[in-house]
């Protein structure tokens, strides 16, 4: 296990390092100039040249690679020009307010969707079924604006139960004092993944039940209660692993359309304001960011496959 | 109970306890009353720009910290320029001696020299505002101007022979060449802030005050200093720097300001200058969104806000929650930008009358009517028609190319053009006599030309396909392409200083940024020696002409009668010159100001705000 973990390890480094290539190149590929972007219309050419100097993109592009990759093994993410603040600090204050709402919602979600999809499973082709798969569709196929602007709407404008922005502070701790700011922008994210993982656990709970293993339990007189935790539940949940997984980097890079909804600013809206603003360090920090967590994300699903199932082993031939 | 019950209940009752839970912890109040006297006291909150927080508070800013969220809403607020600009009354951009911490300028020695005389001001921490605080002023301003936004190479700034301060109230400029004092005064003396050389003259957190910076050296290390304090955007509210001001606030100290933008301000009790705060706490809120910052207006907690234009539907129900809906204005321009520089295109836009066929199918009182919904003002020259000022010349108030489809489909057909019903013209006539197509089209040519415009703006997305319908009609085609706004931004400036031998055809022959595209703040005279002289800083087409460039060497350096004069005449001749093809300007923002708000009598155009005169009714 110990070699697996470090030869996928090394594999993601690699991985990571690619990425970071190509991300350079497309940026430094798009049309227009950041110098341009920042400094606005009443730039003079001096104080373009000045900009570009000062942060070296009159050089070629492969020595900016070279650079770049020098500052972030010394730890150096870079300046956010267009924010004036240094992309670690960025990093450091949106990253875990993304966190903590896209966190929080496939939280909630997963305590809702597991035994919601398990019940659809266990009453297949029944009421309730039906209507929890009537509640799925809707909520997948709704879009997210869409789906926050009607709570917006409804639970903030007419009855002002909730706030219509998300918690305004700086950092987790000052979200965290008031949490009615969280609940909306929760919501909306919780009632979308609520519908895609029901839908996941649904399907795979059938597929448990279907198996010799249930039947054989049955037959030895297992009680009901048991085979279901103790056989359908723990198998069924595999998927579910795997989905949450690969949701890491979705956990990390935030939730723009939630995010610039509810003005609640995270790496998502990080994400979305740089790419407007040619702001390339911000833009590679994120990259780096969750390219990390896309490679990290994957790896966990791996290793949690494999305690949660015997018979996968990794390392072992 | 079966077991699949208990899972459904369970996950219903956690999903109801989480919504029960948060909905005891909070909760948000829908708009107050209408009606009733100014009461002392209170909170005013005032919604930022979507996407655009603070960046920057030391008021000798750079050109990528210029805009509104730093120069207007954030530093004036506390550290207050010589010569303010702009009224809390109205809309003109013009010299506001009340507010301005000097009296007028006085000029001797042939417009050589000017003397300003400072008022009697104080910092917050009970020291004097001196002229000491203005040299301290000039001598960052001077050793680091590459890095002050206004600076213009060849400009003022290069032409400084000295400045002293002969008693603490008196401060003298000498020059070494002889300007027209009102440019002087609108775009020079403009950016003069005084800032507190007894607190602030240091180099390091630690170090002790001292004069470092009478040196180059010692003023640019100083410079460095602040610059970097400016930064650390963490500190401001916690840093003492920030806290020494002579305007009528400063930020809550310890609280008064998030990373993500919101701004507390609470009035400076040692404020000398006319107009002492009323409420006692003003909040600028930040936003992600327009549509965010609606949801907040709606929902009650923005005071001074906006209404979206993709919201602007929704204008009558804020309304009826008895808001004051308002445009806002800029003091500034929009207009097609046209590249002179383009090898390909380059021969059709050198054509005069190619120009004027243009200008005359933009229907710019009908964009207004129905594409910006009235909140709109037409542009017909250099100079903005709103606020009508005195630099306004009264002909400019006309447009000498109205809209018709007619008139230009004559213009080109009387060119050597052959017009079809619907597409692009044909050079049927080349040469260069007045009946033909002009010098550098050959016969055959296509009257086409590619239109680059920004994404993400309802509005000059309908003006522009309108535009297009309408060229169409009359014989020249454009092929339009839209894209992001910092994209068109970057490559409508891409062949600046450029000629048509080294400007690439693949850039943008004809393109708009945005409405307005330029303002004249912080530097008010609209003089246009940047955006239309030959060689200008901000001249992205690269247009030149040298009567132009004549008239505006006298608005520059002229005297004060002459250079009207010569305002008025460079006015009218470049709106029929058009150097670019003048557009509707859209509001800055359709302001919603809530019913419990008072003391809001005009939107400055040079879009400075005056929470000072701002009160909450009871």
């Amino acid at each position: 296990m110990k070699r697996y973990v470090l030869r996928r390890s090394a594999q993601s480094l690699v991985v990571l390092v690619i990425v970071t290539i190509v991300v350079f190149a497309i940026l430094h590929f798009l049309p227009g100039s950041p110098a341009r972007a920042i400094l606005g219309i009443k730039a003079s050419p001096g104080a373009i040249r000045a900009f570009n100097a000062a942060n070296g993109y009159n050089r070629s592009l492969p020595v900016q690679y070279v650079l770049y990759l020098d500052h972030l093994v010394h730890g150096q993410l870079g300046f956010s020009y267009h924010l004036d603040q240094s992309v670690g600090s960025l990093l450091t204050l949106d990253l875990p307010k993304s966190a903590l709402l896209v966190g929080l919602s496939y939280l909630i979600a997963l305590i809702i969707a597991v035994p919601m999809g398990l019940a659809q499973a266990l009453r297949r082709n029944r009421p309730l079924d039906h209507g929890f798969t009537a509640f799925s569709f809707v909520g997948y196929s709704m879009p997210v604006f869409w789906l926050g602007m009607l709570l917006i709407i409804v639970f903030s404008v007419k009855l002002h139960l909730f706030p219509a922005e998300g918690p305004q502070g700086a950092s987790v701790g000052n979200v965290l004092q008031n949490p009615s700011g969280l609940v909306l922008p929760v919501a909306t994210l919780t009632i979308v993944t609520v519908a895609q993982f029901s839908r996941f656990m649904r399907s795979a709970a059938i597929d448990t039940m279907l198996q010799d293993y249930i039947r054989t339990a049955q037959a030895k007189g297992v009680p009901r209660r048991s085979v279901i935790i103790r056989h359908v539940l723990r198998n069924s949940l595999l998927p579910i692993v795997t989905l949450v997984g690969l949701s890491l980097p979705g956990v990390l890079s935030g939730a723009v359309v939630v995010e610039a909804l509810f003005n609640y600013p995270g790496m998502g809206w990080l994400f979305w304001t740089a790419a407007s603003a040619h702001d390339y360090p911000v833009l590679m920090g994120f990259t780096v960011v969750v390219g990390a967590a896309t490679v990290i994300g994957n790896l966990v699903a791996d290793l949690a496959y494999a305690a949660m199932d015997p018979r996968i082993r990794y390392g072992s031939r | 109970m079966h077991l699949h019950r208990r899972i459904v209940a369970l996950g219903a009752t956690l999903l109801a306890s989480a919504l029960t839970l948060a909905a005891c912890s909070g909760s948000s109040s829908p708009a107050a009353s209408t009606g009733g006297k100014p009461v002392s006291g209170g909170v005013v909150t005032f919604a930022e720009q979507p996407g655009s927080p603070p960046t920057y508070i030391f008021p000798l800013y750079d050109g990528a910290n210029s805009g509104n969220n730093n120069i207007t809403y954030l530093q004036p607020l506390m550290w207050l320029p010589l010569y303010w600009f702009g009224h809390s009354n109205s809309e003109q951009p013009t010299l506001n001696p009340a507010l301005s911490i000097a009296n007028p300028p006085v000029f001797s020695n042939g417009g050589k020299t000017v003397t300003m005389t400072l008022k009697k001001y104080q910092w917050s921490d009970g020291q004097p505002v001196t002229a000491r605080d203005l040299v301290f002023w000039m001598n960052l301003m001077l050793a680091e101007k590459n890095q002050e936004a206004a600076y213009v190479p060849g400009g003022w700034m290069d032409h400084v022979a000295g400045y002293s301060a002969p008693t603490p109230n008196t401060f003298v400029l000498r020059l070494k060449v002889r300007y027209n004092p009102t440019y002087l005064l609108y775009n020079g003396l403009s950016v003069l802030t005084p800032i507190p050389q007894h607190a602030w003259d240091k180099t390091s957190a630690s170090g002790a005050v001292g004069n470092y910076d009478q040196t180059p050296a010692g003023a640019r290390k100083v410079y460095n200093f602040l610059n970097k304090q400016s930064l650390s955007l963490s500190t401001w509210d916690t840093n003492r720097l920030w806290q020494v001001v002579d305007g009528p606030w400063h930020l809550q100290p310890n609280t008064g300001f998030q990373v993500t933008g919101q701004t507390i301000f609470i009035p400076n009790k040692r404020y000398s200058g006319p107009g002492k705060p009323k409420i006692s706490k003003f909040e600028e809120l930040p936003f992600t969104s327009a549509a965010a910052e609606f949801d907040a207006l709606q929902s009650g907690s923005v005071d001074y806000g906006y209404i979206p234009t993709t919201d602007i539907g929704a204008l009558g129900s804020v309304k009826s929650a008895g808001y004051t809906i308002k445009p806002w204005y800029e003091w500034g321009l929009t207009f097609v930008g046209i590249n002179f520089s383009n090898p390909t295109y380059a021969p059709l836009e050198n054509q005069l009358y190619i120009r004027q066929a243009m200008q005359e199918l933009i229907n710019q009182p009908q964009y207004i009517k129905h594409l910006l919904l009235g909140y709109g003002t037409p542009t017909y020259g250099p100079v903005p028609t709103f606020p009508a000022s005195t630099f306004l010349n009264p002909k400019e108030r006309t447009n000498p190319y109205p809209y018709s489809p007619s008139g230009a489909k004559s213009l080109l057909t009387s060119h050597g053009w052959s017009v079809p019903s619907s597409g692009a013209a044909t050079c049927t006539r080349p040469g260069t006599a007045s009946d033909e197509c002009g010098a550098g089209i050959a016969a055959g040519t296509k009257l086409s030309m590619p239109l680059l415009y920004p994404s993400g703006f309802p509005a000059v997305d309908d003006e522009i396909q309108a535009m297009r319908s309408a060229f169409n009609s009359a014989g020249i085609q454009l092929s339009l392409t839209e894209a992001p706004f910092n994209t068109v931004l970057s490559q409508s400036y891409e062949c600046i200083g450029k000629t048509t031998s080294n400007c690439p055809s693949s850039s943008t022959a004809l393109s708009i940024i945005s409405s307005p595209v330029y303002t004249y703040v912080p530097i008010y005279y609209p003089d246009g020696d940047s955006l239309f002289g030959c060689g200008g800083a901000t001249n992205g087409g690269n247009y030149c002409n040298q009567q132009v460039q004549g008239l505006i060497s006298r608005i520059v350096t002229g005297s004060s009668s002459t250079s009207q004069a010569a305002m008025y005449q460079y006015q009218i001749m470049l709106a029929k010159q058009e150097p670019v093809l003048w557009f509707p300007n859209s509001a800055y923002q359709i302001s919603a100001i809530s019913p419990k708000l008072g003391g809001v009598v005009a939107q400055d155009s040079t879009a400075h705000i005056y929470p000072s005169t701002w009160y909450l009714k009871s």
